[in-house]
Parts: structure tokens; C-alpha cells; sequence
């Protein structure tokens, strides 16, 4: 399970992640992976794509952002681990299988 | 589960968000061969916390980019590296992963 590039974007609130996610899907051909809400109402969303797909979901978050970000960033070739790591959130949350 | 990680080294850090974090360990995995133990979202507002496990120069290594790129998302909470935790250490740290 090898990701290209993982978009994350951090905000507070689902009802903000659900928005954030929109409006990066929208954006360009990015594909959600999934999100982690657990904690302290801060949601963090995962997306993978090619690195410029990606980039420019991310960047319209940073240029125009529906809500407040707390933070967001690109990996581009995430490692193994990684990719592992993000996997395992999808299966707990119930988004991949 | 904690069979495979007894006798490695580990390294722990914690960032006030996940971005960070998994930035974080994505460099440590890039630069060092070590293995994530597991990423937790404790209570603590909305941080994460991450460990990681290998041989002590790699966990060294590892956090020092971990460090490095994480410090530029996120406010770093603690960060620590053991290099041979006891047992009952052991015990402590693979509890709380599935909490």
C-alpha cells in the first residue's frame, strides 16, 4: 500500500472537516483516505493523490480556508511506515478496508 | 505484542497536533531504520503522541529529524529516547497503545 503523496489538513470540528474535505475534493483529483476525530474536537483529515493533486488541495485550504486550520501539510513519498500508519487509521475508522 | 520490540531501544515525542506528528515520523522512518510502535491521540487538547523502536543509534538518528521536522508544524510537548527500557517499562508502554 504505497501512497504517491498524503495531503493532511488539521481543523476543529467534524462539521469543519467535513467542509475542508469538500472543498479539496472539489479541487482537484485527490482521493480522502480518512480522518481522525478523536481527540480534543480537532479533526485531521488524510488524502492521497499524486504529489500535485495533493499540493494543490492543500494550497486551496491555505489560500482560502473555510474555517480556522490549525495545520496542514504535503508528504510527498510517505515511507512505508507511514503509509502503514495512515492505513491502520482508515481500517479503525472504518474508511478502507 | 511486545515481545518483538523487547531489548530495542525507543524513542518517544510528542507535538501538539497530528500534522505534526505524522510528518514527524515519516521523516524519522525515512532517515533510520526504526519501526513505529504506535501513534496515540491521548487527551492532551489534540496532540499525539508517537513511539518508535530500533537500535539506539537509529532511534537517535531518527528523532533528531523527527524533531527537526515536526518542530516546524507543531509545538513539541516532550520528547525522550531509553535505550534499553526495563520490563515492566515495556508493559506501560504496549498498554497504552489500544487504549
Amino acid at each position: 500500500m504505497k501512497y504517491q503523496a498524503l495531503g493532511l489538513v488539521e481543523v476543529l470540528g467534524s462539521a469543519n472537516a467535513v467542509r475542508v474535505v469538500d472543498q479539496m475534493v472539489k479541487t482537484s483529483s485527490v482521493e480522502f483516505q480518512t480522518w481522525h476525530t478523536r481527540c480534543g474536537g480537532h479533526a485531521t483529515v488524510f488524502l492521497a493523490g499524486d504529489v500535485s493533486a495533493v499540493t494543490a488541495a492543500v494550497d486551496s485550504i491555505k489560500n482560502n480556508p473555510p474555517c480556522e486550520v490549525t495545520a496542514s501539510a504535503v508528504i510527498s513519498g510517505p515511507s512505508e511506515e507511514t503509509s502503514r500508519i495512515v492505513h491502520d487509521f482508515g481500517v479503525a475508522n472504518g474508511f478502507l478496508s | 505484542m511486545s515481545q518483538q520490540y523487547a531489548g530495542k531501544a525507543i524513542g518517544v515525542f510528542e507535538f501538539d497536533n497530528l500534522v505534526a506528528c505524522i510528518v514527524a515520523l515519516d521523516a524519522a522512518t525515512k532517515t533510520a531504520d526504526v519501526v513505529v510502535q504506535g501513534v496515540e491521540r491521548n487527551r492532551l487538547k489534540s496532540g499525539a503522541c508517537v513511539k518508535i523502536r530500533g537500535s539506539v543509534s537509529d532511534v537517535r538518528a531518527a528523532m533528531d529529524a523527527a524533531l527537526r521536522e515536526g518542530g516546524r508544524l507543531g509545538k513539541l510537548y516532550s520528547s525522550t529516547v531509553i535505550a534499553s527500557p526495563a520490563a515492566d517499562t515495556e508493559t506501560a508502554i504496549a498498554m497504552t497503545i489500544n487504549k
